[in-house]
């Protein structure tokens, strides 16, 4: 049997090592609880990890190992130790018994007496000190904690663009079954043929096992300038096209250019009216950066809105501009142009009106494009005027400039059977283009 | 100071005295056990039970085992302090006259003093100091008793009515209360047996001397206790009082006073000797077990609302014993 200095060698140091344990779970748990509620908050909410909790991170892996280190280096009481063991192992206080006589010389002589009280074969000391959930689970919280952090920090962002290629089921709907379908207020929609939508049996719907994109839907739909439905055989004419949002912007600020040169009162470009043009002519194929170049240097207010039209009804520029990259800022100025325009002139529409004569607007006559663009998917449901023009409803009443409102174009499109996924990357447009709210 | 040699004839001693009085007395071993006990760690016993359990017998037995002086005082409510205690007596001699002490009952080894409730306060009072000091102030002179020496107080706990119940300070000089409780069928059957054929209960002889007794009292007291368990018994009997951050709910509730600190000291000496019995060479909180609610129970008291609910004292010990714990 070990002498009595070993065993309590051998539990001092188990003592040590569950103290260490439990020390470092406390330290730890705060900073993990705080990490715990910001990545569960950071993933539900869709967001990606921030750096700020990389910082949590690294705090709680220093406090567990402070913990550590203070578990094990700070004193311990033996005798208390010795106590905890003697109940653990049900061995009657004999242990402490044994470390209180060694300091009195009239008791030594019990020593042998008192430890043959002893089993033979000593407990583990992890039997005197074990594993308790309490101590540990804290520790292996934080732990576990630090470890996922680390791993779901490498997990990308959850708004995922959706995919072109989605199965879509084929549609089978009658004109009427259409018009129970739409809202009492889309009458505006309604195309100047009378119908809303071209038939279901105009439509080349694909078949139910083959998985169809939507841009192979939509290029099917094609509408001339005068709303009546063409055939898709004849490309190249009026059909649908996707726009790039580069290609928006610079449209969308062009027009208010043109809107501001005819104004009375505004001779030339403003100074900020030059630097946004400017970023597009960095970046801009060089026939659409000469043509901005030549508007720049415009001497007066004719010769500028002259430009500036001869820009706009260029489809070849428009399709060139469509090359550019999203220039920094580009967005931010547009619409600073467009809300400064907005405060200066209430009354007027910010841009070019192309509704047609009954007010409803039009789809845009373009070309279908041999290849998508990343975000084609979703902008083929853009009509001209949908973004821009001013609401029906009084402006203090209306909380977007929108004509179109998503819960309008949802009836709509639940009709069509599409998928979810599709569903929710169209209203992240209107989301995105009412700025926030549809 | 403990050797071993000492260790071992204490230990033997003790087994004979305790197999010499198991003889006589039926049942009744924890009873036995408590008053060797007290003897061993100086101190006095207070039994209750109704008449007739043999608490007599059990303090006879006890004293003709160990060959000591035994006195039996019958408590009666005019009894008068220098009936137990003694008195001056004129006594002639050689033709002089000299005034004598005469020694009471009270100058022995074992005493029983029968149904002390019985007594005026006033010869209670008189019993304390015999039984604390050990010693009989007469007059002005101090009369020492002979060691060993131990009080061995009976109570009836029914008829309460006309007694003088024993006020908390003499209370707390007991060492032990130890119920004497009713024999169960087999015992009841034995007892008759012996008391009724042959030739009777025969006390026994002695066992031990009063050296061994003494000898024994020294190792009492070198018997080893761990700080730790020391510390257990503070905690035990500071959890006894209300405003302790020991106490359990129901001694907050209904204990107006807690043990006093001769209860911790009482409990620690009990221990001790309670291992010495079991033949162990140090104090085990199975010890501690053993002694506490004895050492305890004629301690507290209780506040109206215990009384007034009729709150067992026992149970409130119970209850502070589940709620301290050693470590």
């Amino acid at each position: 049997m070990l002498s009595p200095s070993v065993l309590f060698e051998q539990l001092e140091r188990r003592a040590r090592t569950m103290r260490a344990v439990r020390y470092s779970g406390l330290l730890s748990a705060g900073c993990a609880v705080t990490l715990l509620a910001t990545s569960s908050l950071m993933l539900l909410s869709r967001y990606s990890i921030p750096y700020a909790v990389l910082v949590v991170v690294g705090a709680t892996v220093v406090l567990g190992l402070v913990g550590l280190v203070l578990g094990l280096r700070l004193p311990v009481h033996l005798p208390t130790l010795l106590l905890r063991a003697d109940v653990a192992l049900d061995l009657e206080a004999t242990l402490s018994t044994l470390h209180d006589i060694q300091s009195r010389p009239d008791h030594r002589w019990l020593t042998s007496r008192i430890a043959s009280r002893l089993p033979a074969e000593f407990p583990h000391p992890s039997k005197a000190f074990p594993v308790r959930v309490r101590e540990v689970s804290l520790f292996v919280l934080a732990a576990a904690l630090v470890l996922g952090t680390i791993f779901v920090v490498n997990i990308p962002a959850r708004t995922e663009l959706v995919p072109e290629t989605l199965p879509v089921p084929p549609v089978q709907m009658s004109s009427d079954n259409l018009s129970a379908l739409t809202p009492s207020g889309a009458g505006d929609l309604a195309d100047p043929s009378g119908q809303q939508f071209p038939d279901a049996s105009e439509l080349s719907t694909p078949e139910s096992t083959d998985p169809v994109s939507l841009s192979e839907i939509l290029s099917s739909i094609q509408l001339d300038a005068s709303g009546e439905s063409t055939s898709a055989d004849d490309s190249g004419t009026t059909i649908l096209r996707p726009r790039s949002h580069a290609e928006v912007t610079l449209e969308s600020i062009l027009r208010q250019l043109e809107e501001n040169l005819r104004e009375d009162g505004i001779q030339v470009l403003s100074p900020d009216e030059i630097a946004t043009l400017q970023t597009f002519r960095d970046s801009a194929p060089s026939e659409v950066a000469q043509a901005l170049e030549q508007l720049m240097q415009a001497s007066d207010n004719s010769e500028a809105l002259q430009h500036v039209s001869d820009f706009l009804e260029d489809p070849q520029l428009l399709e060139s501009s469509r090359e550019l990259t999203i220039p920094s800022g580009a967005d931010a100025r547009a619409d600073s142009l467009r809300d400064i325009e907005t405060s200066e002139n209430a009354s007027m529409p910010m841009f070019e009106d192309t509704t047609d004569d009954q007010g409803s607007p039009a789809f845009v006559p373009t070309t279908l494009p041999n290849s998508e663009s990343e975000e084609g998917s979703y902008m083929y449901y853009l009509t001209k005027g949908v973004p821009i023009e001013p609401s029906a409803e009084p402006r203090e009443a209306s909380s977007s400039n929108l004509e179109l409102s998503y819960e309008q174009i949802e009836t709509i499109l639940s009709g069509r059977a599409l998928a979810p996924d599709v569903l929710d990357t169209v209203k992240a447009y209107f989301d995105r283009i009412a700025g926030g709210g549809s | 100071m403990i050797t071993e040699a000492n260790l071992e004839r204490a230990a033997g001693a003790l087994k004979s005295l305790q197999s010499a009085v198991g003889q006589v007395i039926v049942g009744h071993s924890d009873v036995v056990r408590t008053t060797i006990i007290a003897l061993l760690c100086n101190g006095n016993v207070l039994l209750e039970g109704v008449p007739g359990l043999g608490k007599t017998l059990i303090v006879k037995a006890l004293a003709h085992a160990i060959g000591l002086h035994f006195s039996r005082i019958q408590f009666t409510p005019d009894l008068m302090p220098a009936d137990i205690i003694g008195t001056d007596i004129i006594s002639e001699a050689d033709g002089h006259r000299k005034f004598e002490f005469s020694a009471g009952p009270l100058f022995a080894n074992v005493i029983l003093a029968d149904e002390i409730n019985r007594a005026t306060p006033k010869t209670q009072s008189a019993l304390l100091e015999a039984m604390e000091e050990r010693t009989v102030t007469v007059g002005t002179t101090t009369y020492k008793m002979e060691e060993p020496y131990i009080v061995l107080a009976t109570q009836n706990p029914i008829e309460m009515e006309g007694t003088y119940p024993l006020p908390e300070a003499q209370l707390d000089r007991f060492m032990f209360k130890a119920s004497v409780r009713f024999p169960d069928e087999r015992e009841l059957s034995d007892i008759s047996m012996r008391n009724t054929e042959g030739d009777g209960i025969q006390l026994p002889p002695a066992a031990i001397t009063r050296e061994d007794i003494l000898l024994a009292r020294s190792v009492v007291r070198g018997i080893p206790i761990a700080d730790g368990v020391r510390d257990y018994v503070s905690r035990l009997v500071l959890a006894t009082h209300a405003d302790s951050k020991h106490a359990p709910a129901q001694i907050r509730e209904f204990v107006e006073h807690g043990a006093s600190p001769r209860a911790a000291i009482a409990m620690i000496m009990a221990a001790k000797a309670n291992a010495l019995l079991e033949g162990e060479a140090h104090v085990r909180p199975a010890d501690i077990e053993k002694v506490f609610h004895s050492t305890l129970v004629h301690r507290l008291i209780l506040n109206f609302r215990g009384e007034a609910e009729g709150i067992s004292i026992s149970s409130l010990l119970s209850e502070v014993w589940k709620r301290v714990s050693l470590s």
